[in-house]
C-alpha cells in the first residue's frame, strides 16, 4: 500500500491524495479545474440514489469515509453535508466550488456504497425488466416501490423547487424514470473499474 | 500449447482461447501469459446463439461496451461513429435496454449456420441493463487480468465535446437561427412585392389673404418674408 500510495503522490503532484481509493483517477484537463455543474448534481442525486436504497446509508457513509481513508477530504458529517450542498439544485445550495480532490473522494465514497447494494440493485433492475414485460406497475414490488417512494421523499425535501430544472420533475413519472436512470448508472459503478467509469463519465464533454 | 481462459458473471461469459509467446520454461508462474488471441467466444444467457470470432470482435465489443457505459452513466449521448474497423460492433440504447449489433463479418461462425431466412449481415441481440454490466465487468476483469492480453486496455477517460455533441443537439441548436433567418427572408420577399405606398404631396396652397393669426414660419429666413405691402393711403378726412 505504501508503494501505491508513492507511485500516486508522484503522478499528481497537485493534488494531496492520501486514500488508495482515489488511485489511478487522472485530474481531467477542464477550465479552473473545479468540478463542472454537471457534476456536482450527478454526485449529488447518485448519492441520494443509494441512501433511498439503504436504510443505514448515514452509517455506512461514516464507515465508508473511514475504510477508505477519505478523512483528509470530508472530515466529517457537516463537510459531507457541505461538499453534497455544492449541489446548485439543492434548497440549501452552498456557492462554493467542489474541488477535484473533493469530486474523488465523492466518487470514491459513491461506489463503496454502491458495492455495499449491488445484490439489491440488481434485484431490482430485474424486477423491473419483468414488471415492464408484464406491463405491470412497480407498485407489484414491494422492494421497488419502496425505493421510489424513499427517492421521491428524499428528492423533494432536499431539492429547490423553484429551480426550473427541479420543477421539470413534478410529475411522479418523471421522478420515477429519474429514480430508475440513476439505478442502472449506479449499478455501473459497482465494478471493477467502477471508481474511473464514474470519474471519466462526470466529465463527459466538459474537457477540452 | 493452447491457454484457455473465462470470464464468468451471472448473464455473461467471456472465453478466451490463445497462446503465449514467451519461450517454454522462461515464465516461472503457473499461470502463462496470454499474449495472441486465436478464438474469442462470448455467451449471454437466454440467448441461444454464442458470438464466435478473433480479435477483432472482442476490440469491438470492448470498444463500443466502453462507449455505451459511459454513455449510460453520464446521461450524455455519443456523437457520431468514428469508422474505424473496430468499432463496427454497435452498442447503443434503446427503449428498455441497449442493442448490441455485431457484423458478419467479425463472426467466424456465420449467419447461415444460425438460423436460415436471416436477411441482415449482422447480429442483432437485446440486453438489459443487468446483462450489459455483466458484460462490462467481464471485460474490466479481462483488462484487469495482467496475464491476458496485456496490450487490451479499455480507453476510460472522458470524451470532449466534440465527441459528445449529437447531431441531434446541434439541430436543436441550430434550429432558432435558422428559423429566424428565414422569417426575415420570407419577409422580405414578400414586401419586396407590395407596392409602396403613394404619398399624397401636398398641394400648393392657393393664395388667400394673409391672415393676422398666421405667424410666419421661423424657419423661412427673413429674406423670403415678402416685402411688406406699403399701407394703403389714408382715406380722406371728411
Amino acid at each position: 500500500m505504501d508503494k501505491n500510495k508513492t507511485g500516486m503522490q508522484a503522478d499528481s503532484p497537485t493534488v494531496q491524495v492520501d486514500s488508495y481509493a482515489l488511485t489511478g483517477l487522472v485530474d481531467p484537463e477542464i477550465p479552473g479545474q473545479i468540478c463542472p455543474r454537471r457534476t456536482r448534481i450527478q454526485l449529488d442525486w447518485m448519492l441520494l440514489a443509494l441512501e433511498a436504497l439503504d436504510l443505514n446509508a448515514q452509517e455506512n457513509t461514516l464507515a465508508g469515509l473511514q475504510d477508505l481513508q477519505l478523512q483528509p477530504m470530508i472530515k466529517n458529517r457537516i463537510h459531507l453535508w457541505r461538499l453534497r450542498n455544492t449541489n446548485p439544485l439543492r434548497r440549501f445550495s452552498q456557492r462554493q466550488p467542489l474541488s477535484l480532490s473533493e469530486g474523488k473522494a465523492l466518487v470514491a465514497l459513491a461506489c463503496y456504497l454502491a458495492r455495499r447494494q449491488t445484490g439489491t440493485i440488481r434485484q431490482l433492475l430485474i424486477a423491473y425488466d419483468q414488471l415492464k414485460s408484464q406491463n405491470l406497475s412497480v407498485d407489484h414490488h414491494f422492494r421497488l416501490a419502496q425505493y421510489l417512494e424513499r427517492f421521491r421523499g428524499h428528492f423533494f425535501s432536499r431539492m429547490n423547487p423553484n429551480r426550473v430544472a427541479i420543477a421539470a420533475y413534478e410529475a411522479p413519472e418523471k421522478l420515477d424514470e429519474l429514480a430508475l436512470r440513476l439505478l442502472s448508472q449506479v449499478l455501473f459503478c459497482t465494478g471493477t473499474a467502477g471508481v474511473e467509469r464514474l470519474w471519466a463519465s462526470l466529465f463527459d464533454g466538459e474537457v477540452v | 500449447m493452447s491457454i484457455n481462459r473465462q470470464f464468468s458473471l451471472p448473464n455473461c461469459v467471456l472465453i478466451l482461447e490463445g497462446l503465449s509467446t514467451a519461450p517454454e520454461g522462461t515464465t516461472l508462474d503457473s499461470r502463462p501469459e496470454l499474449s495472441v488471441l486465436t478464438r474469442f467466444e462470448c455467451y449471454f444467457a437466454r440467448e441461444k446463439q454464442a458470438l464466435v470470432g478473433g480479435l477483432d470482435l472482442l476490440q469491438g465489443l470492448v470498444a463500443a461496451t466502453n462507449d455505451c457505459v459511459q454513455a449510460c452513466i453520464s446521461g450524455v449521448p455519443s456523437a457520431t461513429k468514428r469508422g474505424d474497423a473496430v468499432t463496427k460492433v454497435e452498442l447503443k440504447p434503446v427503449d428498455g435496454g441497449f442493442e448490441l449489433t455485431v457484423p458478419e463479418d467479425l463472426l467466424s461462425k456465420k449467419l447461415s449456420d444460425f438460423a436460415s431466412g436471416a436477411e441482415t449481415a449482422s447480429v442483432q441481440l437485446h440486453l438489459s441493463a443487468v446483462q450489459l454490466f455483466d458484460l462490462m465487468e467481464a471485460i474490466d476483469q479481462l483488462a484487469a487480468d495482467q496475464q491476458t492480453l496485456p496490450s487490451l486496455k479499455p480507453q476510460i477517460r472522458p470524451r470532449t465535446r466534440q465527441e459528445t455533441l449529437s447531431r441531434s443537439v446541434l439541430v436543436e441548436k441550430s434550429a432558432p437561427i435558422a428559423l429566424g433567418t428565414a422569417g426575415v427572408a420570407i419577409a422580405a420577399a414578400a414586401l419586396f412585392f407590395v407596392p409602396a405606398p403613394k404619398v399624397p404631396e401636398p398641394k400648393e396652397p392657393e393664395a388667400s389673404p394673409p391672415s393676422t393669426l398666421t405667424q410666419p414660419s421661423p424657419a423661412v429666413p427673413p429674406t423670403a418674408v415678402p416685402p411688406a405691402v406699403p399701407p394703403a393711403a389714408p382715406p380722406p378726412s371728411p
